[in-house]
């Protein structure tokens, strides 16, 4: 058995404490990341729950909940990793009955009120999201389908211009 | 609602980024496929991020130390240029992967510890520290079973290793109770644990192994506490003995006397002791009172034979069997020339040693009186 020298010894002291100090440092570093994971991990868990409380539904039906949800998990994520105070939550649990599915808070203020919608042909959305109730918030579509409502909506307004009977529900 | 209309949340500058209908889909499909999905994402993001981090300060700070430690020696003329850039560079990269690894299995701990509910209980350095500490002991296994150090060296580098990072993670927490800016204060005390760890461990106080000086110190106490005790039991078995002694002497004179006294009348102790003095030193020595049992088993067997008993069972007056031959200043009297009187068990030369003189006194006393 060879012996360890005993001057490797304040070597391998020194290795561990250089391990030490970049722990702490990246620690601090990914501080930001840290919150971000911790957001995602509540936010998903109550994804799953939400999504696994309606199993039964359709998935074609039920992914309009799954974007909501989803959505709010990658803005709280965004928040965190970019330090900011804004906080996203679905309404969902706290007031399922509210006309807007998610409230963006900057601390305890509300700042926006969101509806998601999530057909499967834009016109649909784009009517539905057109309802007064949801005057004043931001109407929030698939990603993949917001050019299509957005094309939707421009070619109404060129055909139609301001004198279509939605027209005035449309521009707001 | 055009220009409301968003494929993302967006306030603030904070954007979300959207959600296709593909993936809002599949997680109406696979909920738990999805959250792991998500989490995952989250935790290779952080975890990477934490090991890139930790690889540049690792390397950094292996690579700085061991440039200052290669130059003094260069500048001693202990090495040579190429040797020292070498050994540089091989620090610096072994400090890259041991930060890196350790910064992103610190995540790894944290992210687990938070989940698992005991996030505070390990503070904000206790992952960093037990990441470092795993690392340390897997390294230490590793020339453990490349035979490189034995047991002993093992075991005691592994509690080292343990007691830092308990150090560090506890003196962390304490720090930032004590210094509430964020991070400073738990750095310090986790640096400021880790070395005083270190020192205690190095020298000998704490950990585990042949050089834990309280160990030693400890195992020495044990051992005079052993002998102690032993030392005690051992007094008190003399003790006993001694206690056994005197009662079985005491109790002989008392036999030896009593009788003595009745059958002498007037005649006092003290009378029967000068007059038996007066016939051991001013004549021929009476054969008679070296046997004393023999000598008075004619006239009172009864007694007789207590003193004779007395006699022979008392370990002052027996005889040592490995001696072959008595000292030559013993007042050696054959039994046999007792006149034909003989006690049944006295067939040999009896040798009153001179401890036992008082009782051959007192025998001659007895015989004194009675006669």
């Amino acid at each position: 058995m060879k012996p360890v020298p005993e001057a490797s010894r304040p070597l391998r002291l020194g290795d561990e404490f250089s391990g030490l100090l970049a722990a702490i440092t990246a620690t601090d570093a990914v501080r930001p990341l840290a919150e971000a994971t911790l957001a995602v991990f509540r936010d998903s868990e109550q994804l799953r729950q939400v999504l696994e409380a309606n199993a039964k539904v359709d998935p074609a039906i039920l992914q309009g909940r799954a974007l909501e949800f989803l959505e709010v998990l990658k803005f709280n994520r965004a928040a965190a990793e970019a330090g900011s105070r804004l906080h996203a939550s679905a309404t969902h649990f706290s007031d399922p009955h509210a006309a807007a599915d998610v409230l963006i808070r900057d601390g305890s203020t509300v700042i926006k009120e969101v509806q998601a919608k999530s057909y499967g042909r834009a016109a649909d959305a784009a009517r539905v999201l057109a309802e007064e109730k949801y005057r004043g918030m931001d109407r929030l579509v698939p990603k993949d389908q917001s050019s299509g409502v957005r094309t939707l909506l421009e070619r109404h307004e060129r055909l139609y211009g301001s004198s279509s009977p939605r027209a005035e529900a449309w521009r707001m | 609602m055009k220009q409301h209309l968003t494929g993302e949340f967006n306030a603030d500058g904070i954007r979300s980024g959207g959600t296709t209908r593909e993936q809002a889909e599949f997680a109406a499909r696979h909920p738990q496929v999805a959250e792991l999905q998500i989490r995952g994402a989250a935790v290779l993001k952080e975890v990477g991020q934490a090991g890139l981090v930790g690889a540049a300060v690792g390397g950094g700070l292996q690579g700085a130390f061991s440039a200052i430690h290669q130059g003094m020696r260069l500048s001693q003329g202990e090495t040579t240029a190429t040797e020292a850039i070498v050994i540089t560079i091989k620090a610096t990269t072994s400090g890259a992967v041991r930060g890196g690894v350790v910064a992103g299995g610190s995540r790894v701990i944290a992210i687990i510890a938070n989940e698992v509910g005991v996030g505070r209980i390990l503070g904000e350095m206790g992952p960093g520290a037990m990441a470092n500490a795993i690392f340390e002991a897997g390294l230490s296994t590793h020339r453990f079973a490349r035979g490189e150090i034995g047991h002993d060296a093992y075991r005691q580098e592994l509690g080292g290793a343990a007691l830092r990072a308990t150090a560090s993670t506890y003196c962390g927490m304490a720090g930032q109770l004590l210094i509430p800016i964020a991070v400073v204060g738990a750095a310090v005390g986790a640096i400021s644990g880790y070395v005083a760890a270190a020192v205690l461990v190095e020298s000998g106080v704490l950990g585990l192994g042949s050089n834990n000086i309280v160990t030693i110190a400890e195992e020495r106490q044990a051992a005079i506490e052993r002998e102690c005790a032993a030392a005690i039991l051992e007094m008190r078995r003399c003790q006993q003995e001694l206690q056994q002694l005197e009662d079985s002497y005491g109790e002989g004179f008392r036999q030896t006397f009593n009788p003595c006294s009745r059958n002498s009348g007037s005649i006092s102790k003290q009378a029967c002791t000068a007059t038996a003095l007066s016939a051991w030193y001013g004549s021929p020595m009476p054969s008679a009172m070296l046997c004393p049992g023999a000598a008075l088993r004619s006239s009172t067997p009864s007694w007789s034979m207590r003193s004779w008993s007395l006699f022979s069972d008392n370990p002052l007056f027996r005889r040592d069997p490995r001696r072959k031959q008595l000292p030559p200043h013993w007042p050696l009297i054959p039994v046999g020339q007792l006149g034909g009187i003989r006690h049944p068990k006295a067939n040999h030369r009896i040798a009153p040693a001179r401890i036992g003189l008082t009782f051959i006194q007192q025998c001659q006393q007895i015989d004194v009186c009675h006669w």
